[in-house]
């Protein structure tokens, strides 16, 4: 899959678990662009599992309190490092404070650091498990609208020759 | 903007409080800064002359073929597949399954064995499968009437009915035209540091120029004889958009940003100058006139649309009987000429807009440059609660001042339908789907986040990690600070809103024309239509095509 596609199903994925928009999108971008198949893996597993106590609920936020306060805050045990990894990385790439996670006494915490070079990102595409596709798919699916004879009749180009 | 060529004292932009309103976008024409004429002044610059490499198409037109050119030192190949389609199955709506032709751009050059590959899924579009070779992937039906009779004409050595041909303008019309990462074909990211590619849409256009040259070489294939020059240029691509283009413009507001503060600057940069040559002078009259001639060929079916057209005629044609060297020339001549418009509707004005800059390309083409970005908005969580209800003030305040309590206010929802994930728009009071609706409704989030935010010292991230429902309507409204042209400026819900207006806008910015409006959810227009054939790549692109024979008007896309 390519790495735009991949944003566009974890977002509809995210809001079809009832994630908010700005996270949402957050999350979307940063393991798309700056995660590998075991981000997409947690992704996929905190969504379908609990989605209050997943990275996308509480990963931007963490970040938002990281960046205002100066503080070291602890991250919690229900989050993915992996999707907090790729949280800070797009973060960081987007011109923000630095944020990084730091394993201190077997703790994970965010913490602001000097500006550094932005990261690199990953070449090439992730392997995507079809699982985890599935999954995805699967909560997307939470955003459509099924189809009805009235709605199908009434969208755009809807009872129009195209014979011209 | 930068690119060194700025006057010292630039007159202020037109604010976003004018130039981000629906009503206005609705009316944008195309200018020297949209897309395809960006695309062909790169491929004049730094391209080559595509080459027809392949062509296997039978007696009836059937078959495959393969063009190749080369941008900036890379190879980039059209390859097209084309096979008898029953008329009952021609559609130009998403849900459609099958098509008159299938196109991939693809980078590089194709062997025998990916050109088997691509056989194999091209046609099949969104249910093929496709790599980052892959660059655009889109289809085509044909305008029947017309291909038919071009190929008439030709296998009886006349020319084409030009009336038929300048109210068409183009032999396939495009359905959708897939590019950054689309059903898994390559990412933007991946070509977007290449030369000549570097512009939003660049690969996109490009395949659609290439497209359009297919186009030609089909009939003339089929007609057994070759078309006229002049008539070929004034063939483009038609195109058939409806909802699915329109959530871009919100999805993407760093994008809208930057197209917006490039046209205006490159607006503001020309009407700074205080005196203009003789030779630009008589350019801008030349293009003026070149508008009215387009504006006298272009006809629509739509009651509406046609009238708003034929008004904008008669007041050009005035404006253009009162135009003289002498006069721009004279000492704030230019700026005068324009402003003398204003007031007369955002038609005319828009039209305007776009014809001033058309002779100052060394004025404003470098601002090309600067209609890409790599960033995303940001939030400041920094901020304080009463700060950013300051800015919601200031910058939202044609959203915050709007009563979501009223039906008509959120009377419509966007939203995407199961049925081939079509973009379809819902009545609120009628259709089942609201609580799945496509979150477009900015208007509605900068109101209830002006609600809730408290107007006190709380720092803005600690409301938010309470209330993150309104993060992202916060994020929006910071980015209009340094961003201000990064929001359409009225709310989509609304029941009065016009999604068409936000596709004209959009497809204004790729260098549509002709835009023809078949209801308030979806429009044909054309693409390339004036632009260099394959073997022009030096003569300079038409700003508005106009028919080399001027039509008595007959009906557009006529039902049967």
């Amino acid at each position: 899959m390519a790495r735009a596609q991949i944003e566009g199903l974890i977002l509809r994925a995210a809001r079809g678990a009832g994630v908010d928009l700005a996270h949402a999108e957050d999350v979307a971008h940063a393991v798309a662009w700056w995660g590998d198949a075991d981000t997409l893996r947690d992704l996929a597993a905190s969504l379908t599992e609990d989605v209050d106590r997943s990275t996308c609920r509480l990963g931007p936020g963490l970040i938002d309190q990281v960046q205002a306060t100066g503080e070291v805050v602890e991250v919690p045990a229900c989050c993915s490092l992996n999707v907090m990894r790729a949280l800070c990385a797009a973060h960081h790439a987007q011109g923000g404070r630095a944020v990084i996670c730091v394993a201190d006494a077997g703790l994970w915490q965010l913490s602001c650091a000097e500006p550094d070079a932005p990261p690199v990102p990953p070449k090439g595409r992730p392997d995507v498990p079809q699982d985890v596709v599935a999954a995805l798919t699967a909560l997307a699916a939470n955003t459509y609208v099924p189809s009805t004879a009235e709605s199908h009749a009434a969208g755009a180009g809807a009872g129009t020759t195209d014979n011209d | 903007m930068m690119d060194g060529a700025a006057p010292p004292r630039l007159r202020p932009l037109r604010p976003p409080s004018q130039v981000m309103r629906l009503a206005r976008m609705g009316q944008m024409m195309p200018n020297r800064l949209s897309f395809l004429r960006v695309l062909m002044r790169n491929l004049a610059e730094i391209g080559t002359p595509p080459e027809r490499r392949v062509w296997d198409i039978d007696a009836d037109g059937y078959g495959q073929a393969v063009y190749t050119l080369t941008l900036g030192g890379y190879s980039y190949s059209l390859v097209v597949f084309t096979r008898p389609l029953a008329d009952a199955n021609r559609s130009d709506r998403v849900i459609a399954t099958a098509w008159d032709a299938a196109f991939v751009l693809y980078d590089g050059v194709p062997d025998a064995g990916e050109l088997a590959r691509l056989a194999e899924n091209v046609p099949r579009q969104e249910a093929g499968t496709f790599t980052a070779r892959e660059l655009v992937l889109s289809r085509a039906n044909k305008s029947v009437r017309l291909f038919a009779d071009v190929v008439a004409s030709l296998r009886a050595g006349r020319a084409p009915d030009a009336d038929l041909l300048a109210a068409t303008g183009y032999l396939m019309r495009t359905t959708a035209v897939y590019g950054n990462g689309k059903f898994g074909i390559a990412d933007r990211a991946d070509i977007s540091a290449r030369p000549g590619l570097g512009g939003p849409f660049m690969a996109e256009m490009l395949a659609v120029w290439l497209m359009r040259g297919f186009t030609h070489d089909l009939v003339e294939h089929v007609g057994g004889a070759p078309l006229d020059r002049g008539l070929k240029r004034q063939l483009g691509v038609g195109n058939a958009t409806g909802l699915g283009m329109a959530p871009f413009l919100v999805s993407h507001p760093l994008l809208l940003d930057a197209w917006f503060q490039v046209r205006e600057t490159a607006l503001a940069r020309v009407l700074s100058q205080t005196s203009i040559s003789e030779a630009e002078a008589t350019a801008l009259i030349a293009a003026a006139e070149q508008a009215r001639l387009h504006l006298v060929s272009w006809h629509v079916q739509d009651t509406e649309a046609n009238a708003v057209i034929r008004q904008t005629e008669r007041q050009w044609t005035a404006f253009c009987a009162e135009l003289t060297v002498g006069d721009l020339r004279a000492e704030g001549g230019l700026a005068r000429a324009f402003d003398g418009l204003s007031g007369q509707g955002e038609t005319l004005e828009e039209l305007a807009a776009a014809w001033v800059i058309e002779p100052f390309g060394d004025l404003v083409d470098g601002l090309a440059e600067c209609l890409a970005t790599p960033f995303r908005p940001v939030l400041d969580p920094t901020m304080t609660c009463a700060a950013l209800r300051r800015v919601l003030e200031a910058h939202g305040d044609w959203a915050i001042t709007l009563d979501f309590s009223q039906p008509g206010a959120v009377a419509q929802f966007w939203y995407v339908s199961e049925d081939k994930l079509e973009p379809r728009l819902g009545q609120r009071a009628t259709e089942p789907g609201a609580e799945r609706e496509t979150p477009l409704d900015t208007a509605r989030q900068f109101a209830a986040l002006y609600a809730a935010c408290p107007d006190d010292e709380t720092p803005l991230w600690q409301f938010l990690a309470a209330a993150p429902e309104h993060r992202s309507a916060a994020r929006r409204a910071q980015t209009l600070v340094r961003h201000p042209y990064a929001e359409v400026r009225d709310n989509l819900l609304d029941a009065a809103t016009a999604p068409v207006d936000l596709l004209r806008a959009k497809l204004s910015m790729f260098g549509a024309t002709r835009f023809d409006p078949k209801s308030r959810l979806w429009t044909r227009v054309t693409l390339a239509q004036g632009l260099p054939l394959f073997d022009e790549l030096d003569r300079p692109a038409d700003w508005l095509p106009c028919p080399v024979h001027t039509p008595v008007h007959t009906p557009v896309h006529a039902a049967p």
